[in-house]
């Protein structure tokens, strides 16, 4: 499969619901769809087409006049193929519909519900749209990754909106584990939630160890930079 | 003043406990490797325990993030007196890069008071073992540098050697 046939295939399939279909680079194809349509391609891509799930970015492009942009980007790997499926959200009316269930693809829980917390993009449909990455005591309208959010703001703590962990089952007692723990790598918190030996379910907070690390590389470096940031981090 | 409490608060073996509040991991490793054979801190009779109630010492990483600022204050009343806390990285001494970033409360000194720092990015296992021996009074602190001209014995090498001609 070239990129050309992958282009002409989704042109077909999806015809009367792609807005803009392009190839920007050689190995990518990009398609821009309406955000009632997305579920529907990136179904056919996940599960009809056998491509890979990579990762979903949001991105604030109203200072290059874009609006919001989320893209699910998808790889083919035996054809050395990327296919990203485009998203656009105006500024005046921001929600964004959630394929996690739509589509049958787990792995964008976290993805879409961070971009609902850094970017304050509403997340519809989701299963659970609790808050993620970003502290109990942040305030419930302010959106850090916003090209207009300054990197150093510090509001003042507000404990409304904190974090509800879920119920445990019927029958069964809560194990908490953390925030800190020996064996953890860095600070979480689980809630183990189990009958007898076994675990029958869980619950977990984690991004403790957000720091902003984005925003910074975002809004004080430029491009070459950003390794001097990147270096202050251990790889593992 | 401080030597002095230490050598009668601990004068055995220490406990301590890892504290690991938004570190990327790297300081985590290091304080790993010094509690391994090749090191051995044990021969301090410094020991690695599961709980802050049985610690004598907490070594935390990393700076302190908004989420985890509660958690550690919690951290520190449930450590039992006297205790000493270390500040190991630059992160967990003054903030480094992330010191002014959305989501950081601080350096780990504006939530909880700090004994000993130990810099470094991340400092190696001998720079923890070492501010370690200076804290427990088992290592002299060094207070100047000393240079070779301190040294007479060691004068006549620094005259310049004369090489052979070459023919």
């Amino acid at each position: 499969m070239t990129t050309q046939e992958l282009f002409e295939h989704l042109q077909e399939r999806f015809k009367d619901k792609i807005i803009k279909a392009e190839i920007p680079v050689a190995d990518m194809v990009m398609v821009t769809i309406d955000r009632d349509d997305a579920a529907a391609i990136v179904r056919h891509l996940f599960h009809d087409m056998g491509g890979r799930f990579v990762v979903t970015v949001g991105t604030d492009g109203r200072e290059l006049g874009r609006d919001y942009l989320i893209d699910y980007v998808f790889s083919f790997a035996a054809d050395h193929l990327f296919v990203t499926v485009r998203q656009q959200i105006p500024e005046k009316d921001l929600w964004f519909n959630s394929v996690m269930t739509e589509s049958d693809l787990p792995a964008v829980n976290w993805a879409e519900r961070e971009i609902q917390d850094l970017l304050g993009i509403k997340l519809q449909n989701h299963p659970d749209p609790r808050r993620l990455v970003l502290s109990d005591d942040w305030p419930e309208d302010l959106h850090p990754l916003r090209r207009d959010v300054k990197h150093d703001i510090n509001p003042p703590s507000f404990f409304e909106n904190k974090v509800k962990m879920k119920e445990p089952p019927e029958g069964s007692t809560v194990v908490p584990i953390g925030p800190f723990f020996p064996v953890l790598e860095e600070p979480a918190y689980f809630r183990l939630f189990v009958e007898g030996e076994e675990v029958v379910g869980g619950d977990y907070r984690g991004f403790y160890n957000h720091r902003g690390i984005e925003k910074i590389a975002d809004s004080q470096l430029n491009y070459n930079q950003v390794p001097f940031l990147a270096e202050r981090i251990c790889g593992i | 003043m401080l030597k002095k409490l230490c050598k009668k608060a601990f004068p055995k073996a220490l406990w301590v406990y890892h504290t690991n509040c938004a570190a990327c991991n790297g300081c985590d490793i290091e304080i790993i490797n010094v509690l391994t054979p090749y090191y051995d801190a044990e021969r301090f009779g410094i020991k690695l325990v599961g709980s802050p109630r049985h610690a004598d010492v907490l070594l935390v990483t990393g700076g302190v993030s908004r989420q985890i600022a509660p958690a550690v204050k919690r951290l520190y009343n449930a450590t039992p007196n006297p205790k000493l806390v270390f500040a190991i990285g630059s992160c967990a001494c003054g903030g480094d890069v992330f010191f002014d970033s959305y989501n950081m409360y601080g350096a780990v000194d504006k939530a909880i008071p700090v004994d000993y720092y130990v810099p470094g990015c991340p400092p190696r296992p001998e720079a923890i073992l070492y501010g370690v021996g200076v804290a427990l009074g088992l290592l002299p602190k060094k207070v100047s540098k000393k240079v070779k001209s301190d040294f007479p014995e060691f004068q006549e090498l620094d005259e310049p050697m004369i090489l052979p001609k070459e023919h």
